[in-house]
C-alpha cells in the first residue's frame, strides 16, 4: 500500500486525467484572468501574452484590499467561534444517551432543514434593533449561529464512531471535563475539525446576499460584494472580474492546502512511529 | 485529588458544554424562523405595511398552482440524482487520493477547487461551456462524437440533467473531502493486515473500509439530500428555472414569488412546504443510515 | 517543524484578525451618520460610480456611501430595507408598474418622497411623466430613455452586401438572403428570459399601437384583451421570423452574453436589442460600427413605431436621514452635467431637453423617432402586476421549445392581467 508500484502509477495517471477534466473550467477562469482585454480569441486558447495587469487593476478599482481584510476578519472570527462552540456541544450530544439529549440533537438538526428564507426577514430586523447593521459583527453573529447545525452534525457523526476508552481514562486520571475535552477528545477529532474548518470557511467566504444586505449603507464590503460591484448590467469586463475572482478564491485554497499537508504528515508520522 | 467516580465508563461530559452553541443557534435560527412562519398565513407583499391574515389560503392556492407541483417533482428528481451521483464520484475520488500516488496533495486541492468557487461564477462559466457553440460541443466534435452535440441548456428535456451535471462537477470534491476525513481515521495497519490475509482490494474495501466509513456516509448523504432539495444558486444562475419552467425548483419559485412577483406570504408558505419535504426525506434517511451505522460497527 | 509552522502561522493570523475585528467593529459603528454623508443604493453599475465622483467633486466635503448590485439582488435588498426602515436616502426606482421596485409599487405604501416640487419635474416630457408619477405626483428622477430595435453590424452588412429592411416583406427577404450567405440576420439570446420579450415588443409597437394608440387605456378599462388583439399577429410574426431563419440556431441555449458575441464579431448581421447593447458590442469589437434601426412589422414604413421608454431613475426615501443632500443628489442627476455623464456611459438618451447632449450617430434614428412622437412605452410598464410579464417571459421560452402555444400564452396573460394588482 505504501510502496509505489506500477499499479500505483496507472492509478496516478487515471487520477490526473480526472483532475484535468474537473480542473478544466478552473483553467478557463485563470486563462481569462491573465489575458489582456484586447485579446478576443477563444477562452480555450492559452493566452499568448499573459499579464498580471488585470490583477493590479482589479485590486485597485474594486478596492479589494479593504474587502479582503473584511472577508478574512468575518470568516476567521465566525469559523473559530462556530468550531469552538460546536465541537464542545457535540461532545455531550454524542455521549449522553438520555432522551432529552437526543431530542436536543434532533432540534439542532432541524436547523439543517429550515430554509433560510424563513428566518431572513425577522433576523434582519433583530440585527437592526441591536444596532449591528453595517458592522462585521452582524455577520459574525449570523454565521456563527447559522453554521452550528452543520458543524455539530459533522462532529457528532465522528464522535459516535470514536471509542470512549481514552476519554474514560482521562477522567480517571483526574482531568476536569474541560481538560479532558481539550487534551483528549479534541486531538482525536483533528481530521473532522480540518474538514469542518474548510467547509465552513467556503460557506462563509462565498456568501453574497447576507453581506450585501447587512453591510449596505456602510463603507464595509466583503469580497463577493466587491466583486459583484464589477459585474455591471451594462459594462462587463470579464477578464477583470475573473482576475478578481482568482484573488478571492486563492486564500481559501491556500488554507486548505496547508491544512491538508499538515494533517497528512501528522498522521503518517504518528503511524509509522 | 479528585474522587474517582464509581462507574467511570458512565460519566458523560457535562450538559452545559452545549449551552453556548444552543443559545446562538436559538437566537439566529430557531426564533427568527418561528417568527418567519407567521407570514405564511398572510397575504403580505413584502413591502406594504398593511396586510391581512388569510389562514390556510396560501396553502390552498398551492394545490391549484401547476408551477408549484412541477417544481416539487423537479426538486425531488434533482435531489435524488445528486445524492447518488455526487457521492459515488466523491467516494471514488477519495479512495483514489488516499493512496500512495505522488500527486495526492496537489490532486486533493485541484479536485476540491470547484467547491470553493462561488456558485454564481461556476454557473456563469458553465453557461458558456454548455452553449450551442461552447467548449463541450466543440470537444465532442473534436473527438468524433459530433452526433452527441446538444443544446444542453436550451432543450427542456436535457436542461435539468445539465444542472445535475454541473452540481456534481462542483461538489464531488466536497463529498471527497468528507470521505477523506473518514478514510484517515481508518488506520493503515488494518489495511495491511487484511492485505497480508490475502484479501483483494474490493474485499478489503467492503469488509474493512466501508464499515469505518459509515459516519462519513451518513454525513455526506444527509448533506447532499438536504442541499439538493434546497438547491437555489446554481439553478437560478444557470437556467433561471427555464426554458419556461423546465428546471424550476421549489427554491427558485420561492425566490421568484417573493421578490419578482411580490407575493411574500405565498412564498413563505412554499418555504414551509419545502421544510416539511426536507424534514421527511432527511429523517427517513437518517434513521435508515444510523441503523446501518450501528449494524456496521 | 514543517507541521508546526502553518499552525503557528494560523494562530498568529487568528489572533491578529480577532484583534482587528474588535477595533474594526467599533470604528464602523461610529462613522455611520454625519450631515455630510449620503447613502445610496443603485443598479447603475458602471455608470453611477462616475456620477458619484462628479457629485462629490461639485460638493466638497460630501461623502456618498453607495452599494451597487444587479437588478435581481437589488429588488430583494431594497424591499427588505424599506419594510425594515433601513433603506438608504436615495435608491434606484424603475418607472411605471410591473416591477417589484417600480415607481407605483414603492410610492403606493408611501416609501418615496414627493419630488413634484423639484425644478426638473415640470420639464419632463409627457411620455416620461406618465411613468415617473403616481397619482399625479412625481416620485422618480428618470434621467435616461432607451429604445428597442434592430442593431446592425455595419461591417458585416457591407460584407454581405445587404441593407437594413424597412418593411415586413423586405425583412423576411433580408433574413433569407442573410441565411443563404451563412450569416443569419439576428442573434437571439433567449436563454436569459428577459431577452425573449424584446422582439415581441418591437413587433407589438407597430402591430398593436400603430392602429390603436389608446390600447393601454382599453386594456385598463377591460375593453380589450391580449388574445383578441393584434398581440396575436405580433406573436405570429415573431414565430414566422424564427421559421424563416432570421435567428441563429438554438436561441434557447444562447445567452445574452453569447448573443452579443455573435453580433459583435459578424457571425450574425445584427441583433434585436435595446440601445444599451451598443456599448457592449463596441467593447467586444472596438473596430465595429453598430447602428440601431426600427424593426418593421408592416409593409408601410410610415407605420413603424419604436418601443422606447424611461430607464431606471432615482427616488428619495420618504424617511431619508439626510433629505437635503438626497434632494441635492437627484437634482444633480437631473442637471445637464449628471444627465450627460449617465447617458454617455449607458449609451442612452437624456429625458430632458436642452442638455447639450451629443447624440451618438448610432442612435440618430431612435432620437428622430422620439422627437416625432413615434414611440410607445415598453408594454409592461403599464401592466397592473409583475405576473403578466413573468408569464410572458417563461411562456415565450415554452413556445420556442414546443411546450406551449401562442393561444395558450395570451390566454394566460389575460388571466393574470385581470387578476389586477
Amino acid at each position: 500500500m505504501t510502496r509505489y508500484r506500477p499499479r500505483t502509477l496507472a492509478l496516478e495517471l487515471a487520477m490526473i486525467a480526472v483532475a484535468l477534466f474537473v480542473g478544466f473550467p478552473v483553467y478557463v477562469l485563470v486563462n481569462l484572468a491573465v489575458r489582456p482585454t484586447s485579446d478576443t480569441s477563444s477562452p480555450l486558447h492559452p493566452t499568448t501574452s499573459p499579464t498580471l495587469d488585470n490583477f493590479t487593476q482589479a485590486w485597485q478599482q474594486g478596492s479589494l484590499g479593504g474587502a479582503l481584510a473584511n472577508s478574512v476578519l468575518v470568516t476567521v472570527c465566525s469559523v473559530v467561534i462556530v468550531l469552538a462552540i460546536s465541537s464542545l456541544a457535540a461532545y455531550p450530544l454524542a455521549r449522553i444517551t438520555a432522551r432529552w439529549s437526543r431530542t436536543t440533537y434532533l432540534l439542532v438538526l432541524l436547523g439543517l432543514v429550515l430554509p433560510f428564507q424563513l428566518a431572513s426577514l425577522p433576523l434582519y430586523q433583530t440585527m437592526r434593533d441591536l444596532g449591528l447593521l453595517g458592522t462585521p459583527w452582524a455577520l459574525v453573529l449570523f454565521y456563527a449561529g447559522l453554521q452550528v447545525p452543520f458543524t455539530v452534525f459533522l462532529y457528532v457523526g465522528f464522535l459516535r464512531a470514536l471509542p470512549r476508552d481514552f476519554e474514560d481514562a482521562a477522567l480517571i486520571d483526574g482531568c476536569t471535563p474541560l481538560q479532558g475535552f481539550r487534551y483528549v477528545v479534541l486531538p482525536m477529532l483533528k481530521p473532522i475539525t480540518v474538514t469542518a474548518l474548510v467547509l465552513n470557511t467556503v460557506a462563509v467566504w462565498n456568501d453574497f446576499f447576507t453581506p450585501l444586505l447587512y453591510l449596505s449603507g456602510s463603507a464595509q464590503q466583503t469580497m463577493p460584494v466587491a466583486i459583484a460591484g464589477f459585474v455591471g448590467q451594462y459594462v462587463t469586463d470579464w477578464n477583470l472580474i475573473f482576475a478578481a475572482l482568482v484573488i478571492s478564491i486563492l486564500p481559501v485554497l491556500i488554507v486548505y492546502f496547508l491544512l491538508q499537508r499538515s494533517i497528512i504528515s501528522g498522521f503518517a508520522g504518528g503511524l509509522k512511529g | 485529588m479528585k474522587v474517582v467516580p464509581a462507574r467511570p465508563g458512565r460519566t458523560g461530559p457535562p450538559w452545559w458544554f452545549m449551552a453556548p452553541a444552543l443559545l446562538l443557534f436559538t437566537f439566529v435560527v430557531l426564533i427568527p424562523s418561528g417568527r418567519g412562519v407567521y407570514y405564511a398565513f398572510t397575504d403580505w407583499d413584502g413591502l406594504n405595511p398593511d396586510f391581512s391574515f388569510v389562514g390556510l389560503g396560501n396553502f390552498a392556492d398551492m394545490l391549484r398552482d401547476a408551477d408549484a407541483k412541477q417544481a416539487v417533482w423537479h426538486t425531488l428528481l434533482i435531489a435524488v440524482s445528486i445524492t447518488v451521483i455526487q457521492n459515488g464520484v466523491g467516494l471514488v475520488l477519495a479512495l483514489g487520493v488516499n493512496t500512495a500516488i505522488k500527486s495526492r496533495n496537489l490532486l486533493r486541492v485541484l479536485l476540491f477547487a470547484p467547491a470553493v468557487v462561488t456558485p454564481i461564477v461556476t454557473a456563469y462559466l458553465w453557461r458558456n461551456l454548455l452553449g450551442p457553440d461552447g467548449a463541450v460541443n466543440s470537444l465532442l466534435g473534436a473527438v468524433g462524437l459530433g452526433d452527441w452535440r446538444q443544446d444542453w441548456l436550451g432543450n427542456p428535456d436535457l436542461a435539468l440533467w445539465a444542472v445535475v451535471g454541473v452540481i456534481v462537477w462542483q461538489y464531488a470534491g466536497y463529498s471527497m473531502v468528507i470521505f477523506l476525513a473518514g478514510l484517515q481515521s481508518v488506520p493503515q495497519e488494518i489495511h495491511e493486515a487484511a492485505a497480508i490475509d490475502g484479501a483483494g482490494p474490493v474485499r478489503r474495501f467492503w469488509s474493512v473500509t466501508r464499515p469505518l466509513l459509515a459516519p462519513a456516509f451518513t454525513i455526506n448523504l444527509m448533506l447532499s439530500i438536504i442541499g439538493g432539495i434546497k438547491l437555489f444558486d446554481q439553478v437560478y444562475a444557470l437556467t433561471g428555472g427555464g426554458p419556461g419552467h423546465a428546471t424550476d425548483t421549489i427554491s427558485t419559485l420561492i425566490y421568484k414569488d417573493a421578490f419578482t412577483l411580490g407575493e411574500f406570504g405565498y412564498s413563505i408558505a412554499l418555504a414551509v412546504v419545502l421544510t416539511i419535504i426536507v424534514a421527511v426525506a432527511s429523517t427517513g434517511q437518517y434513521f435508515f443510515l444510523s441503523r446501518n451505522e450501528r449494524a456496521a460497527s | 517543524m514543517n507541521t508546526r509552522t502553518p499552525k503557528a502561522l494560523a494562530a498568529a493570523v487568528t489572533a491578529a484578525a480577532l484583534l482587528a475585528a474588535c477595533s474594526g467593529g467599533t470604528k464602523a459603528a461610529s462613522d455611520g451618520g454625519g450631515s455630510k454623508t449620503l447613502t445610496l443604493a443603485s443598479v447603475d453599475q458602471g455608470s453611477v460610480e462616475d456620477v458619484v465622483k462628479a457629485f462629490e467633486k461639485a460638493n466638497p466635503g460630501v461623502k456618498v456611501r453607495y452599494t451597487t448590485s444587479g437588478a435581481d439582488q437589488y429588488q430583494q435588498q431594497i424591499r427588505t430595507q424599506l419594510s425594515s426602515g433601513t433603506a438608504p436616502d436615495v435608491m434606484s426606482v424603475w418607472p411605471g408598474n410591473g416591477n417589484p421596485a417600480a415607481n407605483y409599487v414603492l410610492a403606493k405604501p408611501g416609501y418615496l418622497r414627493d419630488l413634484s416640487d423639484q425644478p426638473w419635474a415640470a420639464k419632463m416630457p409627457d411620455a416620461i411623466k406618465s411613468v415617473a408619477q403616481y397619482e399625479g405626483k412625481t416620485y422618480n428622477a428618470v434621467f435616461g430613455q432607451n429604445g428597442i430595435g434592430a442593431v446592425y453590424n455595419e461591417q458585416a452588412m457591407a460584407k454581405a452586401g445587404l441593407t437594413p429592411p424597412d418593411t415586413w416583406t423586405k425583412l423576411l427577404d433580408f433574413c433569407r438572403a442573410a441565411k443563404a450567405k451563412g450569416t443569419p440576420a439576428f442573434a437571439l439570446g433567449n436563454q436569459d428570459n428577459w431577452v425573449t420579450q424584446l422582439v415581441q415588443y418591437a413587433l407589438v409597437a407597430t402591430s398593436v399601437y400603430g392602429p390603436d394608440r389608446d390600447f393601454d387605456q382599453k386594456m385598463q378599462a377591460g375593453q380589450a384583451t391580449f388574445a383578441k388583439s393584434p398581440w396575436t399577429t405580433a406573436l405570429d410574426k415573431y414565430l414566422t421570423m424564427e421559421k424563416t431563419g432570421c435567428f441563429q440556431k438554438n436561441p434557447l441555449g444562447t445567452n445574452y452574453e453569447a448573443s452579443q458575441q455573435l453580433a459583435a464579431t459578424g457571425k450574425t448581421l445584427g441583433i434585436i436589442q435595446g440601445n444599451w447593447v451598443i456599448a457592449l458590442l463596441k467593447q467586444k469589437n472596438p473596430k465595429g460600427t453598430f447602428t440601431l434601426k426600427a424593426l418593421p412589422a408592416t409593409d408601410d414604413p410610415a407605420d413603424t413605431l419604436i418601443p422606447a421608454a424611461a430607464g431606471a431613475g432615482y427616488g428619495v426615501n420618504a424617511k431619508a436621514k439626510n433629505e437635503e443632500l438626497a434632494l441635492k443628489f437627484v437634482n444633480f442627476v437631473m442637471s445637464p452635467q449628471g444627465m450627460n455623464v449617465f447617458n454617455k456611459k449607458q449609451g442612452s438618451l437624456p429625458t430632458l431637453p436642452d442638455t447639450g447632449y451629443q447624440v451618438d450617430p448610432s442612435l440618430t434614428e431612435l432620437a428622430k423617432f422620439i422627437e416625432t412622437n413615434r414611440t410607445v412605452p415598453f408594454m409592461d410598464q403599464l401592466w397592473p402586476n409583475p405576473k403578466v410579464q413573468q408569464t410572458m417571459l417563461s411562456g415565450l421560452q415554452e413556445i420556442f421549445s414546443g411546450q406551449s402555444t401562442p393561444k395558450k400564452l395570451l390566454a394566460e396573460m389575460d388571466a393574470d392581467y385581470k387578476a389586477g394588482s
